[in-house]
C-alpha cells in the first residue's frame, strides 16, 4: 500500500507537471496568435518590455516618429500596420488611471478581438470608444459625453467594444491625431503593431524593418520565447524533484519486490522443481512490478485530478498569461507519458529481485525456513 | 489461483474506468467563468463601489468614528422590498445595497451617477435615525464648472437631515440632479432595506 502510495504521489506530481506545460504553453501560443499581429515595432530600447508595455496598455518614455508607419507600411511583407499612441493619465488620489490609446482605421484589422457592443468606431476627431469596462464604470451609452478634467477634451462615445477579457476593456479609444494633440506630442507614435501578408516573412521583413531610424522590431515569436523560457526554466527544475520522486518510489518497488522474492523463496523453489522455467519466474516478478507501477499510476492519475484545482490555485498568480480556464487539464497524452515512464521505472526496479527469483536454486530454496 | 489473480484485474479496470468516466465529464462540462472581487468592484454603477479615502471621510463626517473594513461591507437584501421600492423610485435593478456600517454612528452608502461626462461616485453618510449627515463627492470627470458646484458647501449641505420621506432639492444642471437622485434612491433603499 506504502509502495503504491510513494508510486502514486510521484506520478500525481508529473502528470499534473505535464498537462499545466501542455496548457500554458497552448494558451500562450494562442493569446498571441489571436492578437492578430506578427511583429511589432518600437523605439530602440529593451524590446521585450517595450512590447510588454505596449501590450498591458502602458506608456513608454520613448516613441516614433510617424514617419516610421509610412515607412513600415512601404514594406512588400507588410499587410497591415497599425499606429498606437499610448497615453495614461494617472489619478492617484482618485484611484484610478486613464489610459488614453491613439489608433487609427488600421486598428479594428488588427486587433481580431475586437467587437462592438453598440455604435461604431471612431471617424469624427472628438469621437471616443470605449472599452467595455470603461463603459460601465464611466455609465456611459453611445452618443454621451465622456471629458477629460486633465486635459479639458471633450468627447462623445460613438461606440462600446464587447468585454474581451484584454486590458482594451478599460482603455479609451480615439484618433490618432487627437490623441497627439490632446497629449501635445504632434507627429509621434509610441509603436506599430504589424501584421505580414505571410508569417513566412518575419525574418526579411523584421531585418528591414530594423533598419527604419530609431525603431526596433520584436516578432511574437520572440515574445513567446520569452515566456516560455521563463516556464522552461521552472518545468526543469519540477522535472528534476519528478525524477527523484520517481528514483525513490522506484527504490521503495525494488523494496517491496526483493521483500517479495525473500518471503517466497520456497514457493519460487517448488515452482522450479515442478517445472517453471527461469524465464516464467523471471516474468512473474516482471509482470508483479508492471501491474504494481499501472496500479501506482491510476492512483496518481486520481490524486491529480482532485490535486489538480488546488495547483492551478497556487501556480496561476506566479505565470504570465496564463489560461483564465482550467490550468491543469489531464490530458490523455500526459497520463500516456506517466504510465509509459512509471513501467519504465518499475521494470528498472524489477530486474534484480527478478534476476535472483530467475536463478534461484530449487534443492537450496526448498531448505530454506 | 485463478479466482485470485483475478482480483486485481478488477480493481484496475474499475478504477481505469473511473478515471475515463471523469475525464469524459471534464471535457463535457461547460467551461466554468470565475468571478472575482475586482469585477464586483469595476462592472457596474449600482455593484460595490470602492470607498477610496474612508480616513478623510470619516474624520469630517463621523470625527472619532473606527474605520470599518471597507473591503467587506454588510449587504442588505432588496428582494423583499422590490415592489414599494419600485413604485417610489420608478426602478429597480438590482437587490442588494452594500453597507459600510460605523459602530455607533451609522452607515455609509456609496453609489456612481451618471454625470453629464462620466461617472460620479458619491459618499452618503446616513445617521442611525436613517438621516443624512454629509454627503462626499470621492470621484468625478465634470468640466471645473459643474465640478465647482459639486464641491460647493451650498450643493452638499442640502442634503443633509433629510429622510428617505424628504423632499430632496432639484438643480438644473444635469450633472447635480443626477447625484440628488442617487442619494435619494439610496436613501430610501437603505430606509426600505434596513426595516425588520
Amino acid at each position: 500500500m506504502l509502495t503504491l502510495l510513494a508510486l502514486g504521489g510521484a506520478v500525481a506530481f508529473m502528470v499534473c507537471l505535464l498537462a499545466f506545460t501542455q496548457t500554458y504553453q497552448t494558451s500562450l501560443r494562442k493569446e498571441f496568435s489571436g492578437m492578430g499581429l506578427h511583429l511589432m515595432l518600437v523605439p530602440l530600447g529593451c524590446p521585450y518590455d517595450a512590447a510588454a508595455q505596449i501590450l498591458k496598455g502602458r506608456t513608454l518614455d520613448t516613441s516614433l516618429p510617424e514617419s516610421a508607419l509610412a515607412s513600415a507600411r512601404r514594406d512588400p511583407a507588410v499587410d497591415v500596420a497599425a499606429p498606437v499612441f499610448a497615453a495614461a493619465i494617472p489619478r492617484p488620489s482618485l484611484g484610478r488611471t486613464d489610459l488614453w490609446i491613439g489608433v487609427d482605421e488600421a486598428a479594428p484589422k488588427i486587433r481580431s478581438w475586437w467587437k462592438l457592443k453598440d455604435g461604431s468606431f471612431p471617424s469624427k476627431p472628438t469621437d471616443v470608444l470605449l472599452g467595455y469596462e470603461a463603459a460601465e464604470t464611466e455609465l456611459r451609452a453611445v452618443g454621451d459625453t465622456l471629458y477629460s478634467p486633465e486635459t479639458k477634451t471633450s468627447f462623445t462615445v460613438c461606440g462600446i467594444l464587447e468585454q474581451s477579457g484584454t486590458s482594451d476593456d478599460s482603455q479609451f479609444f480615439i484618433p490618432l491625431k487627437t490623441a497627439q494633440t490632446m497629449f501635445k506630442q504632434p507627429g509621434r507614435i509610441t509603436g506599430i503593431a504589424i501584421r505580414l501578408r505571410d508569417p513566412n516573412l518575419i525574418a526579411p521583413a523584421s531585418a528591414r524593418l530594423q533598419e527604419i531610424p530609431g525603431a526596433q522590431a520584436v516578432t511574437m515569436t520572440e515574445m513567446i520565447g520569452t515566456f516560455l523560457n521563463l516556464a522552461g526554466a521552472a518545468k526543469a527544475l519540477m522535472l528534476g524533484v519528478t525524477f527523484v520522486a520517481l528514483g525513490v518510489s522506484g527504490l521503495t518497488v525494488f523494496n517491496t519486490l526483493v521483500a517479495n522474492t525473500l518471503e517466497r523463496t520456497r514457493e519460487l523453489g517448488v515452482l522450479r522443481a515442478i517445472g517453471y522455467s527461469r524465464s516464467a519466474l523471471f516474468g512473474s516478478v516482471t509482470s508483479e512490478a508492471v501491474i504494481i507501477s499501472i496500479a501506482g499510476t491510476l492512483l496518481g492519475l486520481l490524486l491529480a485530478q482532485a490535486a489538480g484545482g488546488l495547483i492551478a490555485g497556487l501556480v496561476r498568480p506566479l505565470m504570465p498569461l496564463a489560461s483564465p480556464t482550467t490550468l491543469v487539464p489531464i490530458t490523455p497524452q500526459a497520463a500516456l507519458q506517466s504510465l509509459a515512464l512509471t513501467v519504465c521505472v518499475g521494470l528498472i526496479a524489477a530486474l534484480l529481485p527478478a534476476f535472483r527469483a530467475a536463478t534461484i536454486h530449487p534443492v537450496e530454496a526448498l531448505r530454506t525456513k | 489461483m485463478k479466482k485470485r489473480s483475478l482480483i486485481p484485474v478488477a480493481i484496475l479496470v474499475i478504477a481505469g474506468g473511473l478515471v475515463a468516466k471523469t475525464w469524459l465529464q471534464k471535457s463535457a462540462a461547460p467551461l466554468k467563468l470565475e468571478y472575482s472581487t475586482k469585477n464586483a468592484f469595476a462592472s457596474k454603477g449600482v455593484a460595490m463601489i470602492p470607498w477610496r479615502d474612508p480616513a478623510k471621510d470619516i474624520q469630517k463626517i463621523f470625527p472619532g468614528a473606527q474605520i470599518p473594513d471597507t473591503g467587506n461591507p454588510s449587504v442588505v437584501a432588496l428582494s423583499r422590498h422590490r415592489l414599494s421600492l419600485i413604485k417610489k423610485l420608478g426602478k429597480l435593478d438590482h437587490n442588494a445595497l452594500f453597507v459600510h456600517k460605523i459602530t455607533n454612528k451609522g452607515v455609509v452608502l456609496l453609489r456612481r451617477a451618471k454625470g453629464e461626462n462620466g461617472a460620479i461616485e458619491v459618499v452618503v453618510f446616513v445617521t442611525q435615525a436613517k438621516k443624512i449627515a454629509g454627503i462626499a463627492i470621492q470621484r468625478h470627470r465634470e468640466p471645473n464648472n459643474i465640478a465647482v458646484k459639486l464641491g460647493a458647501p451650498s450643493f452638499l449641505n442640502a442634503f443633509i437631515g433629510l429622510t428617505a420621506e424628504g423632499a430632496f432639492p432639484t438643480f438644473p444642471e444635469k450633472s447635480l440632479q443626477a447625484v440628488s437622485d442617487v442619494i435619494r434612491a439610496l436613501l430610501v433603499e437603505y430606509d426600505a432595506g434596513s426595516n425588520p
